[in-house]
Parts: structure tokens; sequence; C-alpha cells
């Protein structure tokens, strides 16, 4: 038997049932003595027992065993639901998700399942009954050995595709047919990236070749090219297309994050989730995950009140919260709103007062300021390190990152009424279309949305202004940056043989800079990846590519440079 | 001819398995139900020679679509595929009328004599 083909089924499967379930347990929690929710969360555990044990993952086997007894005396009533048997069932799913991704892997998830066990076992115990599924029990029907053989490589399953249009409907007439349900097919997102990126060529060898065309205006290479080119386009559509998924995929884990973050905090939160079937090219959606969840515990930690606090002020106990996404042509927007205590603008004063961010004798900040102040690098208000945010990371990580995929963001508040961030996200993604400039025998690449022009600067047009070097750029003076300085490079100022340099004139914020590089290296479409991990010290970079020809290269943040 | 086989499980991992097993043997899989109300649509629609039943489903379990399988036609052969522990389901799936059993995991062997069993 194929068992890689059914590593991949369980997973796939076993995720939508861990969805499935963590949302109805999250409607029990509202309704605990609501039986529906019960029964379906049995239900997704009961088949996934059976799964496991056919794949023989003892582990998930024992867990969805223990998780399905205690489910079973809920369900009939032999055990009321209240906060301590959520809580034990929601750290139930979270070690059955872990383990379900570490058996599939070929590993052995005994050590990180065995508090869950412990736990389940504990209240099967102080209610009277104990029922352990032996590991013998299960290994006797389980496919031999094969776990580890033939588990895919984990790269693999990361970046699962449903491709929704292969879906095989029944006739439901006698002719036989297949009834699989919606088909998919696991495609290493490397490989998709490849194709995008082909295709993408190829666009831009279509527009040369219909240049050549036209001058020789010849009507029978005209038709096929009129041919291959609409197909050219299906194709680069198609592969897009390919790439994307419905953004529920990833959010749909928030209720359950906003739900573990609000009880930590001691408050009362409703999240409502707008527009989960947006789709939104994947690679997008894997950047977005995390300046969203970055968003949302900002909102949960420093914008909703205490539940007392919010009933004296007039407002309903339980806070707000709302991500909508929703799609505008090229662009999708999404918007994290809360009706929280909304920004306060005094800390923020007081904050950017002891930093000199402000001059001394400022009394009121405006709009653009409060969101200039909050957007720096570390800037935080948090009087305490909580566990959920305002650990010096703000909201300058997720500008930065929005920045980087090629969007915008635009943040409100109202003192009493809440805060509102708005991300604009171009729905295709990750590729942008790039200047690259050589410094230093490096590459490196300029968001084309930031540049405004390339300029050869001759000796004559560089001026210094108050100890600045500036150019003179027609009748504007604008202020040079030399990138070799910017990079810690010691030897200033790249001159070519006939005295002039190389100069790119970049814009954000409607400020221009002109950037001083060695020499231009042409323009490529780039597929843009943020960084994880590191932080302090990328300030210069919102990002890395790889380069048609496989070399690696650093994408500037343009902002940081004004 | 080869006998015609419905699987009804709400598992696609399930079905999948029970199909491969079952058409390397040379059965022929007529269709898949994913509920207890699609099973008894497609027996109706398919009458294969041989359904497989999973006990718990979605809107109807399989010992009801049973029931109603074998109220519609009593000759219907039906082998029940449970878990382990739901040997009282088992009864009761026995007794709505389904033919014999097998318990997951499947060991494709025991599978394929359960199937040559009901189909006698």
């Amino acid at each position: 038997m194929d068992i890689a083909k059914y590593a991949a089924l369980f997973q796939s499967e076993s995720r939508e049932a861990l969805s499935t379930i963590n949302e109805e347990l999250l409607a029990l929690e509202r309704a605990p003595t609501a039986s529906e929710p019960v029964s379906a969360v049995f239900r997704a555990v009961h088949s996934m027992k059976g799964m496991s044990a056919t794949m023989g993952y003892a582990t998930v086997t024992s867990l969805a065993h223990e998780l399905e007894s205690l489910l079973d005396r809920v369900r009939h009533a032999e055990i009321a639901v209240d906060r301590s048997v959520t809580d034990a069932l929601f750290a139930a799913v979270d070690a059955l998700e872990r383990a379900v991704e570490i058996e599939v892997a070929g590993g052995s998830a005994e050590a990180a399942a065995a508090p869950a066990l412990e736990l389940l076992r504990d209240f099967a115990r102080a209610h009277g009954r104990i029922d352990i599924l032996t590991p013998g029990n299960t290994q006797e029907f389980a496919i031999p050995s094969a776990t580890q053989e033939y588990a895919l490589p984990t790269a693999t399953q990361e970046f699962a595709i449903p491709m929704n249009t292969q879906e095989f409907a029944v006739p439901s007439a006698a002719k036989p047919a297949m009834a699989r349900g919606p088909r998919t097919i696991r495609v290493e997102l490397r490989r998709l990236d490849g194709l995008t990126n082909l295709a993408g060529e190829l666009l831009v060898a279509r527009g040369r070749l219909t240049d050549v065309a036209n001058e020789l205006a010849n009507p029978a290479l005209d038709e096929a090219l009129a041919q291959a080119s609409r197909l050219i386009s299906d194709l680069h559509e198609g592969i897009m297309a390919s790439r994307m998924v419905p953004v529920g995929q990833v959010f749909d884990r928030f209720p359950r994050l906003v739900r573990d973050a609000a009880h930590s905090l001691g408050k009362e939160i409703e999240l409502s989730l707008d527009g989960r079937d947006i789709e939104l090219d994947r690679s997008m959606l894997d950047e977005i995950g995390e300046p969203i969840v970055h968003l949302l515990r900002n909102a949960a930690d420093h914008g909703i009140e205490m539940p007392d606090v919010r009933e004296q002020a007039g407002k309903p106990r339980a806070g707000q919260l709302t991500l909508a996404v929703t799609r505008e042509r090229q662009m999708v927007t999404m918007r994290v709103q809360d009706d929280g205590r909304g920004i306060d603008r005094e800390k923020v004063l007081a904050r950017a007062r002891a930093e000199g961010l402000v001059d001394a004798t400022v009394e009121q900040l405006s709009d653009e300021d409060l969101v200039r102040i909050i957007s720096r690098p570390g800037f935080s208000t948090a009087a305490a390190v909580t566990d959920l945010s305002g650990r010096g990371v703000g909201i300058d990580v997720v500008l930065t990152r929005v920045r980087a995929l090629g969007g915008s963001a635009e943040i409100t508040t109202r003192a009493g009424e809440g805060t509102s961030v708005t991300l604009r996200l171009p729905v295709t993604l990750a590729i942008v279309r790039a200047l690259l400039a050589r410094v230093d025998g490096e590459i490196y690449a300029v968001p084309m949305t930031h540049v405004r022009e390339t300029v050869e600067l001759r000796q004559s047009a560089r001026r210094r202004v108050q100890g600045r070097e500036v150019m003179l750029l027609r009748d504007e003076v604008v202020p040079l940056v030399q990138f070799r300085e910017v990079v810690g490079l010691p030897e200033a100022s790249f001159v070519s043989a006939d005295g002039s340099t190389q100069v790119i004139v970049i814009e954000s914020d409607g400020r221009r800079t002109g950037l001083v590089v060695d020499e231009f290296a042409g323009q490529q479409d780039i597929v843009v990846k943020s960084f994880d991990g590191v932080r302090d010290g990328l300030a210069l970079f919102s990002g890395a590519t790889i380069l048609a020809d496989g070399a690696p290269a650093l994408i500037v943040d343009v902002s940081s440079l004004n | 001819m080869s006998h015609t086989v419905l699987i009804c499980d709400d598992a696609v991992f399930m079905r999948t398995m029970i199909s491969d097993i079952l058409e390397e043997s040379g059965y022929e899989i007529v269709g898949q139900a994913e509920s207890g109300v699609q099973a008894i649509e497609r027996y109706k629609a398919l009458r294969p020679d041989l359904v497989t039943m999973d006990i718990v489903m979605p809107d109807m379990g399989g010992i009801d679509a049973v029931r109603e399988i074998t109220s519609f036609d009593a000759n219907a052969k039906i082998l029940m595929c449970s878990a382990m522990g739901q040997q009282a389901l088992v009864v009761e799936a026995i007794q709505a009328g389904a033919k014999d059993f097998v318990v997951k995991p499947f060991q494709p062997s025991r599978v394929l004599e359960a199937v040559q069993r009901v189909l006698g």
C-alpha cells in the first residue's frame, strides 16, 4: 500500500477535523449545555482515532481515545461542562494537533503528548472511571513500520494547496462514478514559485516578441502571436489562481487565539471574523498571518478594557474585536478593529517627550504624529511587559512587513471608542517589481513603487548644504545618501571613469532622497521573503529575495532611509 | 462480472483506503457516501452488491442508514466498519440488518475475508 499517500490524506483530513473541533469547542464554551457541539467534536475525534490507528500513529490514537471517552461522558451528561472541562479539552486538542504533525513527520510524539494524556486521565480518575487504550491494543492492527520510511518530507507538508476546482460530482443516475469529495493535490510551494516565475518571464518575453512583430508587420505572424498571447495570459492567470487559498485556512485559528488571550487577561472579548472565504496568494497569507496575530494581541492586550472598566464607561462588558477581510480589485483589505479605549495620547506624548521624539513644548499630538511615533521601531507604552504583547516589538514590525509585501497600513484611533488598523495588500503577493543596484559587488533590490527615477549625477550637480550632501535635480534640492555608508562600507562614493555617480531617486511619505549606488543592475520581478526571527539591526532591509540567477539579494526598506 | 460496492464513511481517508483494498482485489467501487443520508440516496440510485458502512457519521449515523436501506431492500448486503469499543453498536447494527462487521484499524486481509463472507 502507498503509505505516503495515506499519510498526506491523514494529515489534511486531521487538520480539517482539528479546525472543526476548535470551532465547535468554542461554541460549546459559549453554550455549555448545547448538545450539537459535543456530538460534532465527538464525531471528529472519533474519526481521527480510526484514521490514526490505521496509520499506526500510537500517540494520536491514545489522545483521541482519551478525548473520546471524556466527550462520551459529557455527551451522556455524566460530566457537566465548566471552565475546567473546556480548558482540559482545549489542551488535549492542542496536544492532538502537535502529535499529528510529529507523527506524520515520522517522529515520536509521546513526550509532547504526555502532559495532555495525564490531564485527561486525571480527569477520568477524578470522575471515577478510567479506560486506557494500551499501545499493544493499537499496534496489533497497525500498518507495519511504515510511517518512518514513507513519511513525506516536512517541507512539502507545510504548504498544502487545495485545488477546489477539481471537484468530482457524482451523477446520481446509474452511471457508475467515483465520489471522492473535493480532490486536492499537495505541491511544494517551491515548485509553484518556479512556475510563477517562469510564467512571469513568459509575459516579458511576449512583450519583446510583440515589439519585433510590430516591426515586421506580417499578418500571419500577428495572428499566431495573438493566439500565443492569449494562451500565455491564461497560463499566467491559471498559475496565479492555483496559489490562491481562502484566508480562513489561516484565520480560522484566530477565534481560539483571542479566546486564550482574553482568558489569560481576565477580559471578555468577542472576535468576529468576516470574509474568511476571500482568497489570497498562499505565500502572502503565510506572511500576513503573524502581523494580524500581532494586531489582534495588541487589541486584546492594550485596546480592550477590563469588563468592570467597560461597564463603568457604559459599554458592554464584552469587548468587540473584528477582523474583516474584503476584496477590492487587485487589493485585499484587512481591518482589525476594537471598541476599546483607543491609543492613549497622553502616554504616547509623555513617552515621546522622554525619548526626545517631540519637542518638549508640544502639548497635543496630531493624528499624523501619533501614528508616526507609535510606528517607530521598539516603541511601546505598555506599563509592564505582559505575556501577550508589549515586548518592545510594536506596530513597527507590522508596518515593515506590510510594506515589504507591497502593501500599506492606516491607523485610526479615538479615545474611549477604539482603534482600527487597516492593511491593504496586493492579492498576488509577494512578487514586486524591483530596481536592482550593485554596491561593492552585492546586489540590492529597491521596490519600484518607491523609485521616482534614476539619475547619472555629474560632479557639478553635487552640493553641500549645512554639512549634508545634496544634489540638484532640476529645480529641486534632494539630499543624498551614500548606500556604501549606510551598509557600513568604509569607502564612500564610487565614481565612474567619466566622473559621474549613479543615483536612485527614491520617494516615501512625500519626501525624496537620492541613493548613491555603484551601478544599476536592471529590473526584475522579485518574490519577497520577509525576515523571521532576528529583528534588531535589520531596520534598513524589509526582506530578502532570490534573484533569477539564484543569487540572494536584500530588499531595501526605503522608508528607513528618509 | 465483478461485484459492485458502495463505500460509506465520513473520512476521505477511510473511503480511499477501503476503496484501494477492494479495487486491488477486483471489486468495482461504484460510489461513495459521506453521511447516512447520502448512503441511502446512493444505495437507491446505484443498487450495489455490497455496502460498507461506517457507524459514526454526521446527518444520520450508519445504524439508522442500515435500517432505512434494509427496509427498502431486504436483501441488501451491508458490512459494518466499526472502531474499537463499539461492540454494543455493532450488535445493534446486526439487529438492524447488517450482515457482518470489521473493526478499524483495518487489515486488508480481514476486510477481504468479511466482504467475501457477506457476498457469500
